[in-house]
């Protein structure tokens, strides 16, 4: 694979700066002063629902919408000011956005028609990057005769063809089925690990955040809420919102009984268990807080309770939850669990140990893996985020 | 999960008898189309059929029934008469160019008025009143305006231009034909632009297209096959100018327009026969231009104007 040898590429940038950009539709903020570098080879993930600014973050660097205020550079260019077409960055759209009255290779070959490439390069850069996403054979098709996985991979090698420097791609698998977007997703993962390309992606799915990303942004009301790579917003959300987003898919509110050496206990759902305050501050007692509970940290421990301190991380206190089994979804290797507590908080637990309805369980986790936050009042909120992460 | 509930499985074994026969054969013509939404088609037809099949079948049948002669008298009648045969060239000099020119214009409109804008609904509005007034009164308007003291000829005037005579002649018939036509156009284009996924343009923007190369090498191509069924319509609407080739044209002269002669013979001279002859004739032409506009319209991409899923 070698897309990225032209002579004629400019030269390699080293970072690309959004510089407390803000972007409002009449009086309703979309972007507030964001601030995102991406240096040259990363995968930044923006993550976040609908209508946190992701998308118009990514229209914004397109060129597609103006910005209220702020700047984006180049290394020492300024970029915001050059329209769309003159910024060379490589689009992806939800929709595949394939020009349906030119053949699978003429859409191929537009990007570098615009650069007045000659027809044999063009021609040839064309079928390279058909290749690239396995489609040599489909040059002379319509899009129409193609699948939606197949057509997406057209609009990505479209936007490859030309060698942009950036490539820019907005929920590029959200309109294709399950198993397709598993694959085209570790095809993405394959084009950006073969070419080094820098790329921006807007998503609202943490799989596939986690899974393509080397930064992930997570965003709130026009805000990043955190940033870094997966594995640290993985293990260390920064708050219950961000932790919703990376696959918490239990928020509990709960009420600080003490603060000990190993952690703070909380109080939630008739029952105590030690976790971490990961808030900044410090916490008091009575103090309303949310924990965030992993399915995975979950560990359920049978009738009889067994420690599973020694399995899991030897010395790690653990706390335990009384609950019984509500609803079970078998998924082969694992189950998904809705497991309710006396007071009726609903708790989602993933396992690989058989279980069955109406059967009494005790979950077990560990202190380190319990996410203690301060509640800022938008519990409801983290409800309604639910909806849309599972 | 060892317990499981009674399976859909066996409901195979206690399905009820095979469906009837009349069931079978609803169920074959529904697999054709035909079920009883066709019905909703039976209002649209009768009128159709009553009011124009019919009308245009017997029509077509008295002009072989001329008051004298053959039975092509009436058509050798046309052909013969210079004045009349003339007809034909005035109706296609003055359709072809008015239905090119509103299409010229509402292009333009139509592509700025594809997206939401703030005043879209007002600037849309202006533009679509005429087709509220008729040409009769567009037509009478149009005498004031362009009087030879209405405010065109004095705004000429007032920059040394001038007077320009635009009423009463082949000129008067073009502007009314024009601002008659114009807002159909623009009504169908605005939905022609407006079906085009604005996603595709914003694709071609980051692949580096200028506005002017998004419009020709996108937006046009998807979009001519509506302009070619725009310029139909505007055509048919134009064949057919009659009032303002009265009132602000020149009947007898510039603008005898094959619709003048229909009128005479049938209003006038009380021969239907010849008037239905005259008017084959007038859907006979039509039909020529019609059908080679589709066939250029049939070799060009008409399929959906976006781009994947949308």
């Amino acid at each position: 694979m070698n897309l990225r040898q032209d002579p004629h590429a400019p030269p390699p940038f080293a970072t690309l700066r959004l510089d407390a950009i803000s972007r409002w539709f009449g009086r309703v903020p979309a972007l507030r002063e964001l601030t995102i570098e991406v240096a040259r080879g990363e995968f930044v993930a923006l993550l976040g629902p609908s209508g946190c600014g992701k998308s118009t973050t990514l229209a914004c660097l397109a060129g597609l919408q103006p910005l209220t205020s702020g700047t984006i550079w180049r290394d020492e260019e300024r970029i915001d000011t050059l329209p769309a077409e003159r910024r060379g960055f490589g689009m992806v759209f939800q929709n595949y956005a394939l020009f349906p009255h030119l053949t699978v290779q003429r859409n191929v070959e537009f990007g570098l028609a615009m650069r007045r490439a000659g027809r044999a390069e063009r021609q040839a850069k064309a079928r390279e990057a058909l290749r690239t996403v396995r489609l040599e054979e489909h040059g002379g098709k319509r899009p129409a005769q193609l699948s939606g996985g197949q057509q997406q991979r057209v609009a990505i090698a479209r936007a490859l063809a030309f060698e942009p420097q950036i490539v820019l791609m907005d929920e590029p698998l959200s309109n294709l089925d399950a198993g397709l977007r598993v694959d085209l997703r570790a095809e993405i993962k394959r084009l950006h690990e073969s070419l080094g390309l820098t790329t921006v992606y807007v998503t609202h799915d943490q799989s596939e955040a986690l899974s393509l990303a080397t930064k992930i942004v997570v965003m709130k009301d026009g805000c990043a809420e955190q940033v870094g790579p997966p594995e640290e917003l993985y293990r260390a959300p920064s708050s219950a919102y961000v932790a919703r987003f990376m696959g918490y898919r239990n928020t509990v509110q709960g009420t600080v009984r003490s603060v000990t050496a190993d952690g703070v206990l909380v109080d939630f759902g008739g029952q105590s268990v030690l976790g971490t305050f990961m808030s900044p501050g410090a916490p008091a007692p009575g103090r309303r807080v949310v924990v965030a509970l992993h399915p995975e940290d979950l560990v359920p421990g049978g009738a009889a309770p067994r420690p599973v301190q020694d399995s899991a991380a030897p010395g790690a206190p653990a706390g335990r939850v009384d609950a019984s089994v509500e609803v079970i979804e078998y998924h082969g290797r694992t189950t998904q669990v809705v497991a309710r507590t006396a007071d009726g908080t609903a708790l989602r637990v993933q396992t690989d140990r058989p279980l069955h309805r109406g059967e009494p369980v005790h979950l077990y986790i560990r202190a380190d893996r319990a996410l203690v936050y301060s509640d800022d009042g938008d519990a409801g909120e983290l409800d309604a985020l639910a909806e849309q992460v599972a | 999960m060892s317990a499981a509930a009674p399976t859909a499985g066996h409901r195979t074994t206690t399905a009820g008898k095979p469906p009837g026969r009349a069931a079978t054969r609803r169920a074959r013509f529904a697999e054709r189309g035909v079920d009883r939404l066709l019905l909703l088609l039976v209002p649209a037809v009768a009128i159709i059929a009553l009011l124009f099949v019919y009308p245009f079948v017997y029509g077509l049948l008295i002009s072989f029934s001329p008051l004298k002669g053959g039975a092509f008298a009436n058509y050798r009648d046309f052909f013969a008469d210079p004045f009349l045969r003339q007809t034909i060239w005035y109706t296609v000099r003055l359709a072809i160019p008015v239905a090119l020119v509103s299409l010229l214009l509402a292009v333009p409109l139509a592509y700025r008025l594809r997206r939401d804008f703030r005043g879209k609904r007002a600037i849309t509005l202006v533009f679509l009143l005429p087709v509220t007034l008729g040409s009769v009164v567009l037509s009478e308007g149009m005498t004031t305006i362009f009087a030879p003291n209405g405010w065109f000829n004095l705004v000429l005037g007032s920059v040394g231009l001038g007077p320009v005579s635009v009423l009463y002649g082949y000129w008067g018939t073009f502007v009314a034909a024009v601002l008659g036509i114009l807002p159909l156009m623009l009504l169908l284009l605005i939905g022609f632009f407006g079906g085009i996924d604005p996603a595709l343009e914003d694709a071609a923007a980051t692949l580096g297209a200028s506005r002017a190369v998004r419009f020709w090498r996108v937006l046009f191509p998807l979009v001519l096959p509506g302009l070619i069924t725009a310029l139909s319509l505007g055509l048919v609407e134009a064949f057919a100018v009659f009032p303002s080739a009265v009132l602000v044209g020149e009947p007898g002269g510039a603008t005898h327009v094959l619709s003048i002669p229909i009128y005479q013979a049938a209003q006038q001279r009380f021969d239907y026969s010849a008037a239905s002859a005259d008017a084959t004739v007038m859907v006979l032409v039509e039909i020529v231009v019609l059908g080679a506009l589709t066939l250029v319209r049939s070799r060009l991409y008409r399929g959906a104007a976006v781009g994947g899923k949308g």
